[in-house]
């Protein structure tokens, strides 16, 4: 029996346990590089954006690619315990609408932060929600869907009343 | 090929209208409606008159169109990529990842992410289109908006 695969997987796991440690020494949250840990041993695609991370020259792209692993595992976490009728069907979006939704998506994400940055700031947030400041700021910038689960997370930590984070559109 | 008398279900994934809220709202080079279905739709809806991988219709023979998608120089399988190139005003690289599985029941399509092509997006985009087709595959829970 040939002893490659146990090597390859030794390799694996040493490549992800150094891109973490580093992970940590650029002071991204503990929590969140535990899961970005979880996610590159899950999936092959999360392995290859930590790599893509530890590879990354500037600090832009570094964020760019944080905010993504921080999608997958905030995903992960939001569909964890949903069992049966796989895959989940959602109502329909059409193309025509997306224009107008994204600019009431945006209009929404404004507000949101003009709240956030009377109360401290993005930066002040992201440590409070235990989320990286990258993410946060895709949040506020992008025009996708708001999740619930990091709307509750902003209305516990502001002290918000349901009212401020109430939405036609979430997910 | 395995035969069936129906063609792809195609279906929309939530992860694809994510990114057309980008494509249409937030990119300097925005997707119209217009062009959407002008040249982005009707190529899509080729897909439903295929049965199965590899695909038979004339369009989808040129590489410039339709090939495997790619991530770190190995293909990822069951994973495809749509392409149009230099489309709208001429600076949209428009980049469609696109599932296709094959069940008991004949071929499906996940249109999983789109993106405008630059340097700094493919390889993030392969990457996490890996991580949507292994859920696909995986029978793990993911959320559909719609389908063609």
């Amino acid at each position: 029996m040939s002893t490659l695969p146990l090597a390859t997987d030794r390799k694996h796991y040493e490549q992800i346990h150094d891109i973490t440690e580093k992970m940590l020494k650029c002071n991204l949250p503990v929590n969140f590089v535990e899961r970005a840990r979880r996610l590159a041993i899950d999936f092959e695609g999360g392995f290859d954006l930590l790599l893509l991370w530890s590879d990354a020259t500037d600090q832009a792209e570094r964020d760019e690619i944080v905010a993504d692993i921080q999608d997958e595992i905030d995903e992960m976490r939001d569909d964890k315990g949903q069992h049966g009728n796989r895959p989940l069907k959602r109502p329909k979006i059409n193309f025509d609408d997306i224009e107008d939704m994204g600019i009431s998506i945006i209009d929404f994400k404004k507000r949101l932060r003009r709240i956030v940055d009377n109360w401290g700031g993005v930066p002040k947030l992201a440590e409070a929600i235990d989320m990286s400041p990258p993410s946060l700021y895709r949040f506020f910038n992008s025009p996708s869907i708001p999740r619930k689960t990091t709307l509750y997370k902003i209305a516990n930590a502001l002290d918000l009343d349901e009212k401020d984070i109430a939405f036609e559109y979430t997910k | 090929m395995e035969g069936n008398t129906a063609g792809m279900n195609i279906n929309l994934t939530e992860w694809v209208t994510d990114s057309y809220f980008d494509l249409v709202v937030s990119q300097p080079q925005k997707i119209s409606k217009a062009l959407y279905k002008s040249t982005i739709r009707p190529d899509v809806e080729l897909l439903k008159q295929e049965h199965g991988i590899p695909l038979q219709g004339s369009k989808f023979q040129n590489s410039k169109l339709w090939s495997p998608a790619t991530s770190r120089g190995s293909i990822t399988p069951n994973g495809y990529k749509m392409k149009w190139h230099n489309i709208g005003n001429g600076n949209i690289q428009l980049r469609l990842c696109i599932a296709v599985v094959n069940h008991s029941n004949g071929y499906e399509a996940f249109l999983c992410r789109a993106y405008n092509k630059n340097t700094n997006t493919e390889k993030r985009e392969m990457a996490r289109f890996k991580i949507h087709v292994a859920k696909i595959l995986r029978n793990d829970p993911i959320r559909l908006r719609g389908t063609i």
